[in-house]
């Protein structure tokens, strides 16, 4: 691709890995040479670094597609996904799960990145809904306000939640900071 | 900005500065927007419009002109370039361009230093227009400072000007923010030197403009100061007329800035046929070089340029004027209609 088809959200293929421009500008003094200055974010580690390119520079553009699956399993080393459209499985391995893995529970939808091809990455949904399987009863009189305790959920990942949640209710958690978000009613 | 301020402030500040224009002396004209050849620019992509070009500038259209004896005129031209796409670039924008006649050389120069105050007459005349309408936005510079090309680089480098050979560019790139590890034209240079001088330069004047000049441009429009930089390198001359040889060679040509804003390019234009076919050649080289497509020659244009009087001429960035005035960071901010997606526009 010619770098004058650089745009936000553009995938390009550097040094062999997929990057993803998150910021453009083109600037371009009288006369002089067009400069497409970027922001850009590896999709597989998600560092960031700044990139400048010429007019008339060519790039490469990244085979890079996601898909939604469902969570179906997990056998320790691999976690199983279904494409929600093909019903085709994928098992990508726990070390390209990573930590998100706590939040893998039945039928879960998260994003699967595909690089040439072959996964390398997921994204969970910002928010997930899950049972608390864990939790110690409230501190009687202890209504102090932000006071919080443990509370475990199904995939055995521990929250910090509000005194007043109990073993049994569902609670919305944010996948990004693993906060609690609030209570939900069935 | 809303669109009914939009639109007040598009016939504010064009009336002002066709007042201004007019009451000087100059005659409003209309030429063609579709051409036979546009000109040929280093990095200035024309828009098709078959068989035909849509213009990149008046400018050959308004020499043509001026050599037919219409004397000083302007034109607010529509005009597109390819691919300028950015807060401050739109592929569709509007050039403010005039022309001074003198009938001797010297008229025409002393022209050329009045084309300044001409910038700075439309600057003022625009923040008074925008006051009246009762929209914020910037004062006009307390005052303008003007800087040649070469005083600029040392202050803003603390390194003399380079030469205008490509061993001294590619050292002087090295020394500039921002600019790439790979030297200047890291693949094979031109094998002819002036084309590959001029590579080089027109990619060294951006590194240093965005890495260099900018940041003390707005240092100096913080302090109330607008720039004129004068006396560009010659192989930057474009249509400017080259004075002077050697290390001494300096193009008569001038941009004027507030800020990052880069409002206008000046120059004494260049009258000798001869000379103008030898670089639009050399330009077509490069761009050749960098992989840009061929651009037919304007015959016409040259077989007029013989006649053209002594004269000095500008084109300022219409849009930017009103952006300027109005302290948008955006052109996009203040268009009568959104942007179309990127890359819908291509020619």
């Amino acid at each position: 691709m010619d770098v004058s088809d650089l745009k936000k959200n553009a995938k390009l293929k550097i040094d062999g890995n997929p990057w993803i421009v998150v910021d453009f500008q083109f600037v371009k003094p009288g006369k002089g040479q067009g400069l497409y200055k970027c922001k850009i974010k590896n999709m597989l580690t998600g560092s960031v670094v700044d990139r400048t390119w010429r007019s008339g520079e060519k790039l490469e553009a990244a085979d890079v597609e996601s898909r939604t699956h469902s969570f179906l399993f997990g056998s320790g080393d691999s976690y199983t996904f279904m494409d929600a459209d093909t019903y085709e499985q994928v098992a990508i391995p726990a070390d390209t799960v990573g930590d998100d893995s706590a939040f893998l529970m039945d039928e879960l939808p998260v994003d699967i990145l595909f690089y040439e091809g072959r996964a390398v990455g997921i994204t969970l949904p910002s928010h997930v809904v899950m049972e608390v399987t864990e939790c110690p009863d409230g501190v009687a009189g202890n209504t102090a306000t932000g006071a919080t305790k443990d509370a475990t959920v199904s995939t055995g990942l521990t929250v910090q939640v509000p005194l007043f949640i109990k073993q049994g209710e569902r609670i919305k958690i944010d996948t990004r900071t693993r906060a609690y978000v609030e209570r939900v009613n069935n | 900005m809303p669109w009914p301020d939009r639109a007040r402030l598009w016939d504010a500040v064009s009336s002002g500065a066709r007042s201004h224009l007019r009451g000087t002396g100059l005659l409003e004209v209309s030429t063609p927007a579709r051409v036979l050849a546009p000109a040929i620019e280093p990095w200035i992509e024309p828009l098709a419009a078959a068989p035909q070009w849509l213009r990149t500038s008046p400018e050959l259209a308004l020499k043509r002109l001026l050599a037919r004896g219409v004397g000083s005129c302007f034109e607010l031209a529509k005009v597109w370039r390819a691919g300028e796409i950015g807060d401050w670039h739109r592929e569709e924008f509007h050039l403010l361009e005039w022309y001074r006649v003198a009938d001797t050389a010297a008229g025409a120069a002393a022209n050329f230093e009045r084309l300044r105050e001409d910038v700075e007459a439309l600057v003022a005349a625009a923040a008074t227009a925008r006051e009246e309408l009762g929209l914020s936005g910037p004062a006009a510079p307390a005052r303008w400072e003007t800087w040649t090309f070469d005083a600029a680089w040392h202050e803003t480098t603390g390194q003399t000007r380079p030469a205008d050979a490509l061993d001294a560019l590619r050292e002087a790139a090295r020394g500039v923010s921002g600019a790439p590890d790979a030297p200047l034209l890291a693949r094979d240079a031109p094998a002819d030197d002036r084309v590959a001088v001029l590579a080089a330069w027109s990619e060294l004047f951006s590194w240093w403009s965005d890495g260099a000049l900018d940041p003390w441009l707005e240092r100096k429009a913080e302090a109330g100061i607008g720039i004129h930089i004068v006396d560009f390198p010659a192989p930057l001359a474009a249509l400017a007329e080259i004075e002077g040889e050697g290390r001494d060679a300096r193009a008569r040509r001038f941009e004027s800035f507030i800020g990052r804003v880069e409002l206008a390019n000046g120059y004494l234009e260049l009258r000798d046929p001869r000379a103008q076919r030898e670089r639009f050649a050399r330009v077509a080289a490069m761009r050749a070089w960098s992989g840009l497509g061929p651009l037919p020659l304007d015959e016409g244009f040259l077989s007029e340029l013989g006649q053209l009087p002594p004269v000095a001429g500008i084109a300022l960035g219409f849009e930017r004027l009103l952006a300027w005035c109005t302290g948008v960071r955006r052109l996009s901010d203040l268009a009568l209609e959104p942007d179309p997606p990127r890359g819908s526009a291509r020619g």
